[in-house]
C-alpha cells in the first residue's frame, strides 16, 4: 500500500488524535491526513487523490454519511469506513440508502485493529468499486504503465485504425480506450472528443474482464447493467461492440470500440473483424514501444572512441 | 492465523462439496422450488454442529422465519454464534424480542443493511472464534429495489469483509428473474458458482471454480 493515502473525520480533536496515534502504528506505509468536518473533508477530496475515508458519524456540519455520499461523486472507487461510536440502529440511512459503506464499533475490543484490517483491505483489494476487477489487476495496470502511449506516432497509428473501424461498422463513433486504475482514457477517438470518464461508467469496464471475447450490446437500455447509466446518454452511446487490446502475457490494457446511437446488431463476421482489429491495434502499440526502447546501436570501432 | 482459522468449512456428507478454503464467496443460482434455497440455507447451518458462527442476511422472509426454516434444516441453532439482518420486518433497529436479530426497513436500504451487517459480523466473528459462515437470500431482492451498480458495490464490499476475516459468503441468486449478464457480473464477485436444478423432482448441483472440484452435475 506505500502511496496511499488514508483520510480520517473526525470533529472531536482528543477523540481524532487518540485514534490517529494508534492507527499510526498499525499504519506504518501509507499516508494518514486528518480532517475536522465534512466541509474539511471536502476540500482534502478537491486537493488531493484519497484512496480510503475513515469518518466518525456525527460531524459539526453533517454526518459520515453525507460524506460518503461526496465521496461516491468525487472518488467512486474509494473505500468508505463509517468508525463511530454511534449505535447502528441511530444511524439515519433514509438518504444515503444507495451510497454502501463498511462500519466498524468504535469502542469495542480490538477496534483499531479491526479499522485497520478493514482499511488495509478496502485499499489493496479496492473491494468497494461497484464493478469487478480482472485476475491480474495489479499486472495489469503495470503493464499498461510500462507502455510509450505518449508519442504522435503511436497515436496517429492507432487513429488511423480506429477510422478504419468506424468506416467498416458505418459507425459515427469509435475510439480506442485504456482501462486505468481509476478511469478510462480515450487514447484516439473517431467523431468525437471525449474526455476520461469513471471507471465505473465504462462499458469497457466489463469488456475487459472477458479479454479475448468481443462484447456486443445491441441496445444499452436493454441491458440491465447499464440502462441508468446517464454518462453513456451523455455521450450519446445506444449500441456498442468492443474488444481489448491484449498483451502477450495476456493482459487486457484497453480496449477498441465501436459505438452507435441507435440500437443496432453486430454479425459474428463484425465480431470476428473487430477482435482482429484490436489485435492489430495492439501490435501497433507493441511496435511503438519496442522501437522507444531499443537500445542505441553500438558505436564501430572507426567512428571514434579511444585510440590507446 | 490459528489452524482452527485455516481449516476449510465443512459440509454433510449429502452435499457434494469437499470442504471449502476460509475467505470463500460462492454464488449459489437456481430458480425456486429447485432446491436452491435449501442448499444455500445448508451451507450455512451445517456450520451449527462444527461450533461456527453464522450471519444470515434476509430480503424476502422475516427473521422469524428464516430462522424456523433454519431450525428445521439442523435441528435448532443452539450450538453457534448467529446474527440476523432482517430486511422484511418494517422497522430499523433491534427486533426487541432477540438482540441477535436486526431489522432494516427496506431490502433498498443497501448502505443500512451493510451497516448492521458489520457491526453483527463483527461481534459474531469475535465470538465464534473467527470461523463464520454468511447467508444472503436473496439477491434477486436486492436486485428489484436497488441499482444494479449499488448491488455490486454491496456484494463486492460484503464479499471483501468475508474475504479478509476468513469467512464463508453465502449468495443466493434466482436466475431465472434475471437478465443472465446481471447473474454472469454479480459472480464475478465470487469465487465460485454453484448452479442447483431440479429436472426430475431431483435436486442436482454443479460447482464451478472451486479447485479439486467436480464440474459434473451431481445429484443431491
Amino acid at each position: 500500500m506505500p502511496n496511499d493515502t488514508v483520510l480520517y473525520v473526525d470533529g472531536e480533536e482528543s477523540s481524532r488524535a487518540v485514534a490517529l496515534d494508534r492507527l499510526r502504528e498499525q499504519a506504518r506505509n501509507v499516508t494518514l491526513v486528518a480532517a475536522t468536518s465534512l466541509a474539511d473533508a471536502r476540500e482534502v477530496l478537491r486537493s488531493r487523490p484519497v484512496d480510503c475515508v475513515v469518518t466518525e458519524y456525527d460531524l459539526p456540519d453533517g454526518t459520515g454519511l453525507d460524506l460518503a455520499e461526496h465521496v461516491r461523486n468525487v472518488a467512486p472507487d474509494a473505500g468508505c469506513v463509517l468508525y463511530t461510536e454511534t449505535d447502528p440502529a441511530r444511524i439515519d440511512t433514509d438518504e444515503t440508502a444507495g451510497v454502501v459503506t463498511e462500519f466498524v464499533s468504535k469502542g469495542s475490543p480490538g477496534d483499531v485493529e479491526e479499522l485497520w484490517r478493514v482499511v488495509a483491505f478496502t485499499v489493496e483489494s479496492r473491494s468497494q468499486t461497484a464493478y469487478p476487477l480482472p485476475p491480474d489487476e495489479p499486472e495489469r495496470l503495470d503493464a499498461l504503465d510500462a507502455y510509450e502511449l505518449h508519442t504522435d506516432a503511436c497515436r496517429a497509428d492507432v487513429k488511423r485504425l480506429t477510422d478504419l473501424a468506424a468506416r467498416y461498422f458505418d459507425a459515427p463513433k469509435a475510439s480506442v480506450n485504456l482501462i486505468k486504475k481509476h478511469s478510462q482514457e480515450f487514447f484516439t477517438c473517431h467523431g468525437v472528443d471525449w474526455t476520461p470518464t469513471a471507471r465505473e461508467d465504462s462499458i469497457c469496464t466489463y469488456t475487459i474482464l472477458e479479454a479475448g471475447d468481443v462484447t456486443v450490446i445491441d441496445d444499452v437500455k436493454d441491458d440491465p447493467r447499464f440502462a441508468d447509466n446517464q454518462s453513456l446518454d451523455e455521450l450519446g452511446i445506444r449500441a456498442y461492440a468492443g474488444a481489448s487490446l491484449v498483451t502477450d502475457d495476456g493482459l487486457p490494457i484497453g480496449t477498441l470500440c465501436v459505438y452507435d446511437d441507435e440500437p443496432r446488431s453486430f454479425s459474428a463476421d463484425d465480431r470476428a473483424f473487430l477482435r482482429t482489429l484490436a489485435d492489430v491495434a495492439m501490435s501497433v502499440v507493441d511496435l511503438h514501444h519496442a522501437a522507444a526502447n531499443r537500445p542505441p546501436e553500438s558505436t564501430s570501432p572507426d567512428s571514434g572512441g579511444d585510440e590507446s | 492465523m490459528s489452524q482452527r482459522v485455516r481449516k476449510p468449512y465443512r459440509f454433510g456428507d449429502d452435499l457434494p462439496l469437499d470442504g471449502v478454503q476460509p475467505g470463500t464467496n460462492l454464488l449459489v443460482a437456481g430458480p425456486a422450488m429447485s432446491g436452491a434455497r435449501q442448499v444455500a440455507l445448508r451451507l450455512v447451518t451445517d456450520g451449527d454442529e462444527r461450533g461456527e458462527g453464522m450471519v444470515f442476511l434476509t430480503t424476502n422472509k422475516t427473521g422469524e422465519k428464516l430462522l424456523d426454516q433454519c431450525d428445521r434444516l439442523c435441528g435448532g441453532l443452539s450450538r453457534s454464534q448467529y446474527g440476523v439482518v432482517d430486511c422484511v420486518t418494517d422497522q430499523h433497529g433491534s427486533d426487541g424480542t432477540d438482540d441477535r436479530v436486526v431489522t432494516v426497513s427496506s431490502p433498498s436500504d443497501l448502505t443500512g443493511i451493510g451497516i448492521e451487517f458489520s457491526g453483527l459480523y463483527q461481534a459474531v466473528h469475535r465470538d465464534a472464534d473467527e470461523r463464520v459462515r454468511v447467508g444472503l437470500y436473496s439477491l434477486s431482492t436486492l436486485l428489484m429495489y436497488a441499482e444494479f451498480r449499488t448491488v455490486s458495490r454491496f456484494v463486492h464490499t460484503l464479499g471483501g469483509r468475508i474475504d479478509s476475516t476468513g469467512g464463508l459468503g453465502v449468495f443466493l441468486i434466482d436466475p431465472t428473474t434475471q437478465d443472465e449478464r446481471v447473474v454472469s457480473t454479480i459472480a464475478q464477485f465470487c469465487d465460485a458458482r454453484v448452479d442447483v436444478r431440479q429436472p426430475d423432482r431431483t435436486t442436482e448441483l454443479r460447482v464451478r471454480g472451486l479447485d479439486d472440484h467436480s464440474q459434473a452435475w451431481t445429484t443431491l
